[in-house]
């Protein structure tokens, strides 16, 4: 009995999940199937946004871990100086507000932006290579690490064998580092494939025109412009569907703990796996300008937008409704994942565990798969008829809470597991339970992964802005939102200076969360 | 003749100067209490762990400043001698070649030593189906194939059970008569060794050696 009532908390988490996330499906599927135009699938115009769709994020992936094994080798196989500084950099380059990016990306590459100006051409980024720029630019960076950190995993002894063998260069990439990394490959490509096929934000702002318009624009437009409906009901099924496709292929051939390989830092020595090469070394400048070059462009665009600084109320107001929407869905993710982790615990003490932790996982990564603007648009419908702005509040901080989710479970899992092996026969043995167990053990060795979760959560919602466009009323502001409209009107400065707010917000948010919880953590 | 003179090598804040002279064609044992520095000695020679000063000579040639794979060396460690995911065909012919693409000749060789190593039934298996002395069998057919004239075995079958391990020292002992190479072998046990090897390398603190025609007495406790 006391275990079903320690289980509480964990199951209503695990259905309040399941219940936002059907209850979002079902409104899609209701008016998707209430006037099914089957006619629709021999239209030419879905035809070519399908078509898009595939291609932009096809080309993303490929661009995205090809380079992104070429950076990794330039990482893995040379010691230089400013290399912890690189793998943070590659860090910061993932966790970004979108539209701040964006940004950036336009300020280098755009029509007058410096790429232009400095080499003299009229390259234009609205369309297909803008959306590829940003893509990389934020998917390269992820799949880089994760492959970095499986490189530096390759046991020494193989490197005293090569190098005994003269395994050099092309030799120990075709037989140590490409047979290791192989699955790893495969999985990262399907995962940048599925992001990409699920990014709303850049394809937005930079999509210009029908010609370059995914599914999740489409849908948007068909919600927001037309008010069709029944076709974005119809869309949304089928962006839908080919995302579980990919999502299910990917969950096949990925080893569940890619996500969050930590960095490790070798022990051995560095002569042997070191490799000299001038490639390598301009691999890895390439690596660095392309993820430096968008920053610096907006420190600059501020510094020199600083005398029109467009401080207004309306610019007080999207700050706070940010920051309670951030604070807001944080919590939320970490309370969540918290409750299902302890479910689990309590779950795992008992027979049948394996069918419940694979469904608990399953809970945490299902909105990874889910498009975030399918869900909306169910949300949206659903609440159509008694929307108020209190409402938008509460549907973006759940939208902003299951999209951190599947990091917050994650980066909690490794240390709530390491807890529970290592002290709970001491905590059984000295009768500490319940909220001794949780006062004395849990709490103060989850404490720096709760604070990188309760952070990471937070800056993840302060710079989303898919879901609020969709969900938000007309007159709703978030600082995304105005940079948006800023970027809609061509009022680069403006937009550049509200961006460098924004990424101060996240830097003020991520340290007020390390100063007040992750100070005094365990180091594990 | 391998020459090792004044050979330093830096070990937490710890010098190690090796000197000794072993004859082409000996077999050498290496012994010495644990944490001495006799795997250490191997490594350098083999040019796994980089020596601040001294001098290597193989027949008078001096080799300290090649790479590992140009050197006249070929090593065979404790354990972790073969790559896990490439099948043991692979990890022999990596040993020949980069490519793992052998001539004719190189084929016909690998299939003799495999045979007399009783592990050519083996060639297509995973290293992780293998038991401990297979595994270093296969290990040491690398080392044989590589044709390198000095052979280079640190502690090779002390995770092999006693009569296991007396085998693989008597068939390393024939191979090394059949192929003429030069063995430096480390063991904690000298007794065992004492019918095959020619002389002993004894090390001290620091890294003197004390080179013996006779197993060296331990201390009685």
């Amino acid at each position: 009995m006391s275990r079903l009532f320690r289980c509480i908390p964990g199951i209503i988490a695990t259905s309040c999940v399941w219940l936002s996330l059907s209850w979002g499906l079902f409104n899609v599927g209701k008016y998707a199937f209430t006037d099914i135009e089957w006619s629709l699938f021999n239209d030419p115009w879905l035809q070519q946004v399908l078509l898009f769709s595939i291609k932009q994020a096809g080309l993303s992936a490929l661009l995205s871990v090809g380079g992104a094994i070429l950076l990794a080798l330039a990482i893995a196989r040379q010691v230089f100086w400013g290399r912890q500084w690189l793998l943070v950099l590659l860090q910061i380059c993932f966790a970004l507000p979108v539209i701040v990016v964006i940004l950036g990306v336009v300020q280098v590459y755009g029509r007058s932006g410096w790429l232009n100006s400095v080499l003299g051409t009229e390259f234009s980024i609205y369309g297909l290579a803008g959306i590829l720029l940003c893509h990389v630019f934020f998917n390269l960076p992820l799949a880089t690490r994760v492959l970095v950190s499986h490189l530096e995993s390759i046991p020494e002894s193989y490197y005293a064998q090569a190098a005994q063998m003269e395994l050099n260069g092309w030799w120990r990439w075709c037989w140590l580092e490409w047979p290791l990394i192989r699955t790893q490959v495969i999985g990262l490509s399907l995962l940048v494939f599925l992001l990409c096929f699920n990014s709303f934000t850049i394809v937005l702002a930079l999509g210009g025109g029908p010609k370059s318009t995914t599914l999740e624009v489409a849908i948007y437009q068909a919600l927001r412009y037309e008010f069709d409906l029944p076709l974005a009901g119809m869309l949304a099924l089928l962006q839908l569907t080919l995302a579980i496709i990919i999502a299910v292929i990917a969950t096949r051939l990925m080893p569940a703990s890619t996500t969050a390989a930590p960095v490790s830092i070798r022990s051995h020595q560095e002569t042997l796996w070191l490799a000299s090469s001038k490639w390598l070394i301009a691999i890895r400048w390439l690596g660095v300008v392309f993820c430096l070059l968008p920053l610096l462009a907006i420190l600059w665009g501020a510094g020199a937008g600083l005398s029109a600084w467009p401080w207004s109320s309306s610019l007080g107001e999207a700050t706070f409704n940010s920051l309670l929407i951030g604070f807001g869905s944080s919590l939320l993710a970490c309370l969540l994942s918290l409750a299902m982790l302890h479910f689990r615990q309590q779950v795992r003490a008992g027979t049948s565990y394996r069918y419940v932790d694979h469904w608990l996982e399953q809970t945490a990564v299902a909105a990874l798969f889910l498009p975030p603007v399918v869900l909306a648009t169910g949300w949206f419908i659903g609440t159509l008829a008694w929307r108020s702005d209190d409402w938008s509040y509460a549907l973006i901080m759940m939208a902003n809470a299951l999209m951190a989710l599947p990091f917050t479970f994650r980066l909690l899992a490794a240390a709530f597991q390491h807890c529970y092996d290592y002290y709970k026969p001491l905590a059984q043995s000295l009768n500490l339970r319940h909220w001794a167990w949780w006062r004395w053990f849990l709490l103060p060795m989850i404490r720096k992964p709760l604070a990188q979760s309760l952070a990471l959560a937070w800056i993840l919602s302060l710079g989303d802005m898919g879901v609020a466009v969709l969900v938000g009323a007309a007159d709703f502001n978030t600082l995304p939102l105005t940079i948006y409209r800023l970027l809609g009107s061509y009022q680069l400065t403006s937009a550049m200076a509200v961006s460098v707010w924004l990424l101060a917000c996240c830097g003020l948010c991520y340290g007020l969360v390390y100063l007040t919880l992750g100070r005094k953590g365990v180091s594990s | 003749m391998l020459a090792v003179e004044g050979l330093t090598i830096k070990r937490n804040q710890q010098a190690l100067c090796y000197s000794a002279q072993l004859p082409a064609g000996h077999f050498c044992a290496l012994t010495g209490s644990s944490g001495v520095g006799k795997s250490t000695l191997l490594e350098a020679i083999t040019g796994l762990l980089p020596a601040t000063s001294g001098r290597l000579l193989w027949q008078g040639e001096r080799f300290d400043q090649d790479t590992p794979g140009q050197r006249p060396v070929t090593m065979l460690f404790q354990q972790q001698n073969l790559i896990e995911h490439l099948d043991v065909f692979t990890n022999i012919a990596l040993g020949v070649s980069p490519s793992a693409k052998l001539t004719v000749q190189q084929q016909q060789s690998l299939q003799q030593v495999t045979e007399r190593l009783a592990i050519a039934e083996l060639l297509s298996c995973s290293p992780a189906s293998l038991s401990g002395g297979q595994r270093q069998r296969v290990a040491l057919a690398r080392c044989l194939l590589r044709q390198k004239p000095l052979l280079l075995l640190d502690e090779p079958f002390s995770a092999l059970d006693p009569t296991l391990r007396h085998e693989c020292l008597l068939l390393t002992h024939e191979l090394q008569q059949q192929f003429g190479l030069t063995v430096l072998l480390v063991t904690h046990f000298p007794e065992e060794v004492a019918s095959i090897a020619d002389c002993y390398w004894h090390i001290h603190e620091g890294g003197q050696i004390n080179v013996m025609s006779q197993p060296h007495e331990q201390k009685k406790k």
